[in-house]
C-alpha cells in the first residue's frame, strides 16, 4: 500500500523538542486523581445526557437498519450462515436480509442482482418508500479478497454492507454509516 | 511529595516511548503541527489525571492511541463547527497548513477518518490486523474493511493524480 520510502519518511516524523517541555509542564501541575465527589458528579451529568439523548432520538426514529437471520449487522460483522447453506449449485449466494428504512431510499449494488420486496411481498424497482422490507441480494463471490457492497441511499445518508470473507468466521456481512 | 515525583518519572518515561508515534497519529488527522502538539498535550493530561489501571505496556499504549484518535475527532469536530474564520486568523490557517505539506501526510489526509487509524496502525507502524483490532477495540473483520476502504481512498488518489 504504502512505499518504503514513504513508511520511513512517516516514521521520521518525530515530536518537536518544544512539545516535550509543553507536555511535562503542563501534567506536572495535575493531580493524578479526581475527588469521588467530582467523579460521581460527572457521572450523574453523563446520566441525564443520555437520558436527554435517548428520548431525542427515540422520537426521531431510528436509521436505516439492516438484519440478516435476525440479527442487526453491525460493524463487527455477522456471518452469512443462511446465505451459504442456501448456495446454489452455481456457487450464488442468496443473502436474505431485511432493512427498517425512513423515508424514501435506493437500494442497489455493483455486484450481483438486488430483489427487493414490500411489506406486502410485492416486488419493487428503484426507490422504495416502505418502511421494512425484505431483501434477497443474490451474487457469485468468486473472490474471497474482494468485497462486494450493498447501498440503501436516503434522506439520512448511506448505509453499505459490506460482505467480506474473513479467515476464520467464513463469509460475514459488515454494516458501515 | 514522593506520588508527585513518581508521576513526573512516569509521565516522562510514558513520552520518551510514546510521544513520536502519537505526534505523528494526532498530525495525520489534524494536518497542523500546533493543533497535534496540542491534541498530545491533552492525551498526557488525560493519562496523569485518570486513575486507569494498565495490565501491561502494550495495554497502556492501546489506551494512549485510543485517546488520541478520540481526541483528534473532537477537535475536527470543533474545527468543522467553526465555518466562520476573521481574516486576521485566515491568513495563520493558511500558514499553519504548509507545515503539514509532506507527501505522506497529504495522502493520509485522503483516507477518510474512520478507516485512517487501521491504515496508520497496520502499513505505518507494522502492527498486524488482530493487533489493529485489540488497540482500536474492534473486530478483525471491522479492521480489514476499514483497510480495504483506505486502500480504495488511496487507489482513487493515485488515479486522479494520473
Amino acid at each position: 500500500m504504502f512505499s518504503n520510502e514513504q513508511v520511513n519518511a512517516y516514521k521520521n516524523i518525530t515530536a518537536p523538542e518544544e512539545m516535550r517541555e509543553k507536555v511535562l509542564s503542563s501534567v506536572g501541575t495535575k493531580k493524578k486523581s479526581r475527588t469521588a465527589a467530582y467523579r460521581y458528579a460527572g457521572l450523574a451529568a453523563c446520566l441525564v445526557v443520555i437520558i436527554a439523548l435517548s428520548l431525542v432520538f427515540s422520537s426521531m426514529g431510528g436509521a436505516t437498519t439492516i438484519y440478516t437471520d435476525g440479527q442487526v449487522i453491525t460493524e463487527n460483522g455477522v456471518p452469512v450462515y443462511s446465505a451459504v447453506s442456501a448456495m446454489s449449485a452455481r456457487g450464488v449466494f442468496g443473502i436474505e436480509l431485511e432493512a427498517e428504512l425512513e423515508g424514501k431510499t435506493v437500494i442497489s449494488s455493483a455486484d450481483g442482482t438486488v430483489y427487493v420486496y414490500d411489506e406486502n411481498g410485492e416486488l419493487t424497482e428503484g426507490e422504495t418508500d416502505a418502511e421494512k422490507v425484505s431483501i434477497i441480494w443474490d451474487i457469485v463471490p468468486t473472490d474471497t479478497e474482494k468485497t462486494y457492497v450493498l447501498t440503501f441511499e436516503n434522506s439520512r445518508g448511506v448505509t453499505e454492507v459490506t460482505l467480506l470473507f474473513d479467515e476464520t468466521a467464513g463469509w460475514m456481512l459488515c454494516c458501515d454509516k | 511529595m514522593a506520588d508527585i515525583i513518581s508521576l513526573k518519572n512516569d509521565i516522562e518515561a510514558v513520552y520518551d516511548m510514546h510521544a513520536d508515534m502519537l505526534y505523528r497519529l494526532a498530525l495525520s488527522y489534524l494536518q497542523n503541527n500546533e493543533d497535534a502538539q496540542d491534541a498530545v498535550q491533552d492525551v498526557f493530561i488525560k493519562y496523569a489525571t485518570a486513575s486507569d489501571i494498565y495490565r501491561d505496556e502494550e495495554h497502556k499504549k492501546a489506551w494512549l492511541i485510543r485517546v488520541t484518535v478520540n481526541r483528534c475527532n473532537d477537535m475536527l469536530r470543533r474545527r468543522k463547527l467553526r465555518t466562520h474564520i476573521p481574516l486576521e486568523e485566515a491568513y495563520d490557517v493558511a500558514a499553519k497548513h504548509e507545515e503539514s505539506d509532506s507527501d505522506i501526510m497529504k495522502c493520509l489526509e485522503k483516507i477518510p477518518l474512520k478507516n485512517r487509524a487501521a491504515v496508520i496502525l497496520h502499513y505505518l507502524e507494522g502492527y498486524s490486523v488482530e493487533e489493529t483490532a485489540a488497540v482500536l477495540k474492534i473486530s478483525v473483520s471491522a479492521v480489514k474493511m476499514r483497510l480495504k476502504r483506505g486502500r480504495e481512498a488511496l487507489q482513487e488518489l493515485i488515479r486522479e493524480v494520473e
